[in-house]
């Protein structure tokens, strides 16, 4: 009898797979930023009604945080523009040598997120090389969301950068919370040779991008120093004592630093929370066998927030649904329930029914919740007897004013071995509503 | 960490990596896009892997939700197919491949993880966020599937 290896089941590595490891580890930082070029929607926020003459003469006049977070359609039509004007907050903080200038502009802080723009100026006959970060005080801790790369920019001589960024912020603020938020900046000359390959435009293809960073790749191989992705590296000899961290390269005498510096911004946190839940009390609905409950349904000017539970009499009527909705995905254990999913759209129930049904052409937006489908989702049962499972909740980024939002509960049918069907429970859909 | 080791250690567990999003996923350029929005979401939680030797599950925890992701959405759009201009890598054994691929995922992945990759019991429940126990019976499972699948196709006799 032929035995065989489980490994065997496996072709090797193709060499694709470890070019797309290698290119993604140097555009790791750029690929964020290609992403904003590629899903701007995920900066942008519902539309709001009313607009500020002023916030839009200023940003037809000078580089601000509006022009990096607007997206803009296939037609090239801005989307969110009205919405997110009322909320920038105009700064215009100057910090200046012989050498360069830095002016931040203006911010946007909704209390999830703040995202500002500056420019930087180089003055000076050499190329220098711009580094960042955000420390925000007390209890707040700024992560990082999308902007150019957090280790550096790169400005030619006499040329200006207009940049923009946007970080989380955690925990979330409340609005009308103010705290200071610092931009730290390193302004770096390099002082050895390097090389810079062509860095492709926004618009070039993805087969331009890859390109790049092949040649990105060889070019590291040099014992140059290399501009890759508008930061510099050290090269590949010296990597692996010094990295390619900024402060090591500084001490190796490869770069020098011009000037080092933080602006302080003193922030204002201002947003419209819109919450489903009327006077905060969940949204229940009676189910075949459970109840579902939204405890949580706010919709902020960058994400929207929504907490679902499913609420079982016994564990019996738990692993009941699990094997009936989910189809394949069944239970084996008590603490193993798949529910199947739920679909969370943007729309009316009307809208989402005819979009699910093939009967609209219109386009569905989906939110994706996590802790639903393949993962086990939390798995309780409760003091009165009762078990409960819940799903994460879910930050995710609106594309444009949302008034409705559909919840629907999905399953699937295994028709063969390799294929499954989807099966909508619309007359189980729960409707949100963000209307004022 | 920076971005040199990062991409160092993720390189060293590369065949460990596509295993696991070819099980899951089954064509090549799904288990890249998979494995590059994985490498993404790692990088930008780095600071939240509070014990660093405990890079290499978590990663395939993350793959595994992203490849998972990807299943999810490639199931609402249709698919085109395309022409290969290039020929891909065959495995040693097709007909084992085959037969995998036709098992439940709940059990075809941690057979994967533990069968194919060498991780044990308790790093593949780790992976998975499971309990040992569940982990052993699914395994068990798909081993049962697999075999059953393998005789009858070849009469084969299961060693792993």
């Amino acid at each position: 009898m032929k035995q065989f290896e489980l490994k065997d089941a496996f072709p090797a590595v193709p060499a694709s797979f470890e070019r797309r490891i290698r290119h993604t580890a140097l555009e790791m930082e750029q690929v964020t930023m290609k992403r904003q070029h590629k899903f701007k929607v995920a900066l942008v926020c519902a539309l709001v009604s009313v607009a500020l003459l002023s916030v839009a003469i200023a940003a037809s006049l000078q580089w601000g945080v509006l022009d990096f977070l607007i997206y803009r359609d296939e037609d090239g039509n801005p989307v969110g523009e009205a919405y997110l004007a009322p909320m920038v907050k105009g700064v215009n903080l100057l910090h200046q040598t012989d050498d360069f200038s830095l002016t931040v502009h203006d911010y946007i802080c909704d209390g999830t997120a703040l995202s500002t723009a500056w420019t930087f100026d180089n003055k000076s006959d050499e190329a220098l090389f711009l580094y960042h970060s955000l420390t925000l005080d007390g209890k707040y801790r700024a992560g990082f969301w999308m902007g150019p790369p957090s280790q550096g920019y790169y400005l030619p001589s006499g040329q200006s950068a207009d940049v923009g960024a946007v970080w989380t912020i955690e925990p979330q603020m409340q609005a009308g919370e103010t705290l200071t938020a610092t931009l730290e900046f390193d302004v770096i000359r390099s002082k050895a040779e390097f090389l810079m390959p062509e860095m492709p435009t926004e618009n070039s293809s993805q087969a331009d991008w890859d390109a790049y960073l092949a040649s990105c790749f060889e070019a590291m191989e040099s014992d140059r120093l290399v501009v890759q992705l508008r930061e510099l590296t050290a090269p590949r000899s010296m990597q692996s004592e010094i990295g390619s961290d900024l402060d090591r390269m500084l001490e190796a005498g490869l770069v020098e630093r011009v000037d080092q510096f933080g602006i302080q911004i003193p922030i204002t946190v201002q947003n419209e929370v819109k919450s489903a839940l009327a006077d905060g009390q969940p949204i229940q609905k009676q189910m075949d066998g459970y109840v579902i409950f939204i405890t949580r349904a706010d919709l902020y000017p960058n994400a929207t927030y929504i907490d679902l539970e499913y609420v079982f009499d016994t564990e019996a009527d738990m692993l009941a649904l699990a094997r009936s909705r989910a189809g394949w995905l069944n239970s084996e254990n008590g603490r193993d329930v798949m529910l199947g999913w739920v679909g969370c759209y943007i729309g009316s129930l009307e809208e989402v029914s005819k979009a699910l049904s093939g009967s609209s052409q219109a386009k569905l937006h989906d939110i994706q919740l996590t802790g639903f489908g393949f993962s086990t989702h939390e798995v309780q049962q409760r003091r009165d007897g009762k078990w409960v499972v819940s799903a994460q909740q879910q930050v995710t980024p609106l594309l444009e004013q949302i008034r409705e939002i559909t919840i629907v509960p999905v399953a699937y049918e295994r028709i063969s071995d390799t294929e499954t069907k989807e099966l909508f429970y619309l007359e189980d859909a729960i409707q949100l509503s963000f209307i004022d | 960490m920076n971005p040199r080791d990062f991409e160092a250690r993720i390189m060293a567990q590369a065949t460990r990596y596509y295993r696991i999003a070819k099980s899951i996923l089954g064509n090549d350029a799904d288990c890249e896009d998979a494995m590059q929005e994985a490498m993404i979401k790692a990088w930008s939680n780095l600071r939240k892997l509070n014990n660093p030797q405990y890079f290499e599950t978590w990663m395939c925890r993350i793959l595994i939700n992203e490849c998972k992701t990807l299943l999810r959405r490639s199931k609402r759009r249709a698919t085109i197919a395309l022409s290969e201009t290039i020929p891909l890598p065959e495995p040693p054994d097709p007909m084992v491949w085959e037969a995998l691929q036709k098992i439940d995922i709940q059990h075809r992945v941690p057979l994967t993880l533990h069968h194919a990759n060498g991780y044990t019991l308790q790093e593949a429940a780790r992976i998975l966020n499971l309990p040992v126990s569940t982990v052993k019976w699914r395994i068990h499972r798909g081993k049962q599937a697999l075999s059953a699948l393998l005789e009858k196709e070849m009469g084969l006799n299961e060693t792993v």
